[in-house]
């Protein structure tokens, strides 16, 4: 089944021990992004522009997994931002140059007591022919920000 | 009528048996599935068979259950994020 189509909806929520507008700087805030989205180790990351969040504004990234010379690229537009509230953006991601996936997500920062509720809701559809290697590239990449995160 | 053939397969007027519709808009349902890649169906003497194509829904689910994965790995990191970087005036 070459070049299927699958659309997908998934949401995901996590609850964080800080104020909705510190949860909300730390996801949109392009330095606090590289801290804790792009900075993985044994990744390659070739490229990174833009990120500074606001209606129009664009984010793009270049990169490569360990051991791999593929080139992975991840293009990002903001379509909304209220800032502490949500954000709304759409993004691209191709491999090898072929488009992979292209999605919607929104992202809304809750008060929930002294802390934040942040509810991720992705629409994406996906293009990949070939989802088993992508996917087996995917677990590389957790495995690899699990013992990260443990690093601290 | 997918829930039906994850029973098992069925023949056209078998699933058609449970539904208000005519046999013709049941036979165009599955001509859309079978086009989606959803459905398999064979054709014998006159019964057509139907059988679920797993192949598109183990990939949809592979696929969302790898970027879900991303995500709350992700989360976690800005998790971490926040802890490690927390103000002393915080409550």
């Amino acid at each position: 089944m070459p070049s299927a189509l699958t659309h997908a909806t998934f949401c995901v929520e996590r609850v964080y021990d800080a104020p909705p507008a510190r949860v909300f700087h730390a996801f949109t805030d392009p330095d606090a992004r590289k801290r804790w989205f792009f900075r993985v180790h044994d990744w390659t990351l070739h490229a990174h522009s833009g990120g500074e969040p606001g209606v129009g504004k664009a984010e793009s990234s270049r990169f490569s997994p360990p051991g791999a010379e593929v080139i992975i690229t991840n293009d990002s537009l903001y379509l909304d931002v209220a800032p502490n509230e949500r954000v709304i953006y759409a993004y691209a991601m191709t491999l090898g140059g072929a488009p992979l996936s292209s999605s919607l997500s929104t992202v809304e920062f809750q008060p929930e007591g002294k802390g934040t509720r942040l509810v991720f809701t992705e629409q994406g559809v996906y293009l990949d022919g070939n989802v088993e290697g992508r996917i087996e590239g995917t677990e590389g990449l957790m495995v690899r920000l699990g013992e990260e995160l443990e690093r601290g | 009528m997918l829930e039906r053939l994850t029973i098992g397969p069925a023949s056209v007027s078998q699933l058609a048996e449970p539904l208000p519709m005519s046999l013709a808009a049941v036979g165009q349902h599955i001509a859309v599935l079978e086009a989606a890649g959803l459905v398999k169906s064979q054709k014998v003497g006159r019964v057509r068979t139907c059988t679920l194509d797993t192949t598109v829904l183990t990939q949809a689910e592979k696929w969302i259950n790898t970027r879900r994965i991303t995500v709350e790995q992700q989360l976690d990191r800005l998790g971490e994020y926040l802890a490690a970087t927390k103000p002393a005036d915080e409550a």
